[in-house]
């Protein structure tokens, strides 16, 4: 199949879905500590919208919109907001990692606190951590 | 105070993100070096002078991680044996991170993991849960599994495979063992098991005899046991000079001081005359193969292998004397292995050849190198004045009621002697190496080597010197506070009998040596040379390893 | 009885990992031994007649959370080995043409 000869179907159906693949992996990224979900579930669906549209565009298209550069900085720089978040807690005289927002009774996302925070950083982190593993075993990763 | 457990984890892990943020500018190479040079003596520091104090008081450190009280979180317990562990752990990576400075332009890649590699080393044994434990064993594993190949080579590529799928069934036995254990007790945090096993509430005896020997052979994979060693040779030979050792003088010993932690803690006592017979034989087998290599890595990393097998058999034996022995001869063994490690990397600098027939003649060009592995070589076949004397005569002394563990030791260190006077052949004038031998190497085309890589080897002959000279400390040291119990009678270590015996076994040795310079010697050793083990094989030979354990547990 | 089937599945990713001559099967044996010890390890913490640990209201016995936090951990570790070791056999392929193990070590010895 030639390259211009890409089904558009595919194509057309795939973009459609990935806004709403995005949107659920952020929502179990968010409900995570009330229902199944939580960072890593998360994180990985976020990753796998992305693939879908490497598979369906081809690689040189959404290298254009998702860099492996600016991925590759959003993983370094989540890692880093991880341990500083958990050092917060050391600097505000608790022990690390602790809660540092008072308790609430948790029903909604957003009473959450600091299990939501960390859920977020940890779901961003894995589906850009994702989308590099993809990008390197193309050879297209940043060398 | 307290919390000082945690910032040895955390400052490692985050210089390292530190490190992979900043180079996302272009920032000079200098800067990542300075950071990582900087975090491992901030460790050092933290550990040498602030911690220094709960050996005096033994008093144990603890720390709850989120303020999760046990036995519901996880908590970092830092006890003698922790700290031990920690300091000499920091103190090689530090020489290993000075060494590496100057050799290669390692990119900050290297240094990410490397400290990555760290941190994973303090975290396995200061934490007090047993999962987290698993945690950090696999975060050290794929540190080291990036770091072997990192040199990019065909042989480094393969290496580093075959010590993944191994190092991962281990693991994953390792989980098994897990599991068994917290069906029975239903806590995962090792005072709580402790406590448990006293009662043996819950779980079958033969269950709890299964979960331990999974563990031992799952941690066992990394701890270089006899059957389970065979992807150690390859992989400590082709990893880079610092990241060999950092793997052989401390990952070995610390996989081997958590099954310590353990036995001790789950009170197991009677699996340690097992390790008797498994460290007698990891003694032994591996020096046949270790006297047939060419290769000077290889050579050095078999060695390893045997070394730890004195540890293990000393282990075994259970006696205080053996096992002050025991941790005694895994400090000594760090210094001298890493010392050895750091000259064979010189020497593969400066010539470019790792083999060992084809060089000759270095001492002229190379004298600070000959002199520090003369040092070395010296420390590890047990000549005193030096450390190695020291801790492999505790050792046969405390082994002297096992006579066959005994002779294989005995063996095993007349091995050592005769392939490490292989080894120093190549600092003198050889007239049997012919021109046609030596290929490419001509005295003219040698690097000189920089200073930085010097310094380390200096100041690591300096250590093995000394505390060959005065042990006492570090014995009363070991055995009083690290251990908490008392060695029942005074020690004469430099008597005359035990140089003797010492003596008795390096003429032996050499004698070993000039049998295998012959030419029915070669033909022998190039045959054991040709039977490397293959990965399915060292698969099956694991196995064959978790079988053999079994069933003496279920014996025992 | 469940408990022995999850050890067979064990066994037979190990069985996987050992006998197969391609590089590819032997990571999804070591796949396969991953999920077997994940199944394991739920089967754990599984009581009898209880349901999903989701806290909603009137919700009283509920399975034991733990096992499954623990095997969050596992899984995600288990993808990186993966990740790494197929990015191990890419390297391996392009160097060696080839991806049988008996075949790689036999062009190995001859370096």
């Amino acid at each position: 199949m030639k390259r211009d000869e890409r089904s558009e179907i595919v194509s057309i159906t795939s973009r459609k879905l990935v806004p709403y693949i995005l949107l659920f992996g952020l929502y179990l990224i968010s409900y995570g500590h009330l229902s199944p979900g939580g960072g890593f579930q998360g994180g990985v669906v976020l990753g796998a919208g992305i693939i879908l549209l490497c598979l369906s565009h081809g690689i040189f298209l959404t290298e254009k919109k998702f860099s492996p550069q600016k991925i590759a900085l959003l993983e370094a720089f989540m890692i880093t907001t991880f341990i500083l978040l958990g050092i917060v807690g050391l600097l505000m005289g608790k022990s690390f990692l602790e809660n540092i927002f008072p308790l609430k009774k948790v029903e909604e996302v957003p009473t959450a606190g600091f299990i939501f925070l960390l859920n977020l950083v940890i779901g961003l982190k894995v589906g850009a951590g994702i989308i590099l593993i993809f990008y390197s075993l193309c050879g297209r990763g940043e060398e | 105070m307290n919390s000082i457990p945690l910032f040895l984890i955390i400052i490692s892990l985050f210089a390292a993100c530190l490190i992979l943020l900043i180079n996302f500018l272009k920032v000079p190479s200098i800067l990542t070096k300075l950071i990582s040079l900087s975090s491992i003596i901030i460790i050092l520091i933290l550990i040498g002078f602030f911690t220094a104090s709960i050996l005096i008081k033994k008093q144990i450190l603890i720390y709850n991680l989120g303020a999760w009280k046990e036995p519901l979180g996880i908590s970092l317990h830092m006890d003698g044996l922790a700290w031990f562990s920690s300091l000499f752990g920091t103190i090689i990576a530090l020489f290993a991170l000075i060494y590496s400075l100057k050799e290669k332009n390692y990119s900050f890649k290297f240094y990410f993991f490397f400290l990555i590699l760290l941190s994973g080393m303090q975290g396995v044994i200061l934490t007090n849960d047993i999962f987290n434990m698993f945690v950090f064993f696999e975060i050290l594993s794929i540190a080291s599994y990036i770091l072997i190949a990192y040199s990019r080579e065909n042989k480094a590529i393969k290496a580093s495979f075959d010590y993944l799928l191994i190092s991962s069934l281990g693991m994953s036995l390792f989980l098994l063992g897990i599991g068994l254990i917290y069906q029975g007790c239903g806590s995962l945090s090792l005072t709580e098991i402790g406590k448990n096993f006293n009662i043996k509430a819950g779980i079958s005896p033969s269950m709890f005899r299964l979960a331990i020997s999974l563990i031992i052979v799952g941690i066992g994979i990394k701890a270089a046991f006899v059957p389970l060693h065979f992807w150690l040779p390859n992989a400590h030979a082709y990893a880079p000079t610092p990241i060999s050792v950092l793997l052989s003088a401390v990952m070995i010993k610390i996989s081997f001081l958590a099954i310590w932690r353990i036995i001790n803690t789950l009170e197991a006592i009677n699996f340690q005359y097992f390790f008797l017979w498994i460290g007698s034989l990891t003694a032994l087998i591996p020096v046949i193969w270790a006297l047939s290599q060419t290769d000077i890595k290889k050579l050095l990393a078999y060695h390893s292998v045997s070394q730890m097998g004195f540890i293990i058999a000393s282990f075994g034996a259970g006696s205080a004397l053996s096992l002050t022995g025991s941790l005694y001869h895994l400090l000594n063994h760090s210094f001298f292995k890493s010392l050895l490690f750091f000259s064979a990397g010189a020497v593969i600098y400066a010539t470019g050849i790792r083999d060992l027939r084809k060089l000759s003649g270095l001492y002229k060009k190379m004298p600070y190198v000959a002199i520090v592995s003369l040092v070395g070589a010296l420390s590890i076949t047990g000549i005193p004045p030096f450390n190695g004397f020291v801790s492999k005569t505790l050792i046969t002394t405390s082994l002297k009621e096992y006579p066959l563990p005994s002779f294989f030791i005995f063996l095993a260190s007349v091995g050592t002697v005769a392939s490490f006077t292989k080894l120093m052949m190549i600092f003198l004038n050889r007239e049997k190496v012919t021109q046609k031998n030596l290929g490419n190497f001509s005295p003219d085309k040698i690097r000189k080597i920089p200073k930085t890589m010097i310094y380390p080897l200096i100041s690591l002959s300096i250590i093995c010197l000394l505390s060959g000279i005065f042990p006492s400390w570090i014995i009363k040291g070991i055995s009083n506070f690290i251990l908490l119990k008392d060695l029942a009678y005074p020690l004469k270590v430099y008597s005359p009998s035990n140089i003797g015996k010492s003596l008795t076994i390096l003429g032996l040795g050499i004698f070993l040596y000039l049998f295998i310079s012959t030419k029915r010697g070669k033909q022998i050793s190039l045959a054991i040379r040709k039977r490397e083990f293959g990965l399915n094989n060292s698969l099956l030979l694991v196995l064959a390893g978790l079988l053999v354990f079994i069933i003496f547990m279920k014996i025992l | 009885m469940e408990f022995y089937l999850t050890f067979l599945l064990f066994l037979i990713g190990i069985w996987g990992m050992i006998t197969k001559e391609n590089l590819i099967k032997k990571i999804m044996g070591l796949n396969i031994a991953d999920s077997a010890i994940v199944l394991f390890f739920i089967l754990i913490g599984h009581r009898q007649g209880s349901t999903a640990p989701i806290m909603e209201k009137g919700i009283k016995d509920v399975v034991d959370p733990l096992p499954q936090a623990l095997m969050l951990t596992a899984i995600v570790i288990g993808i990186c080995l993966t990740a790494l070791a197929l990015t191990l056999v890419l390297k391996i392929d392009k160097e060696y043409r080839t991806l049988n193990i008996s075949e790689i070590e036999k062009l190995s010895r001859d370096e």
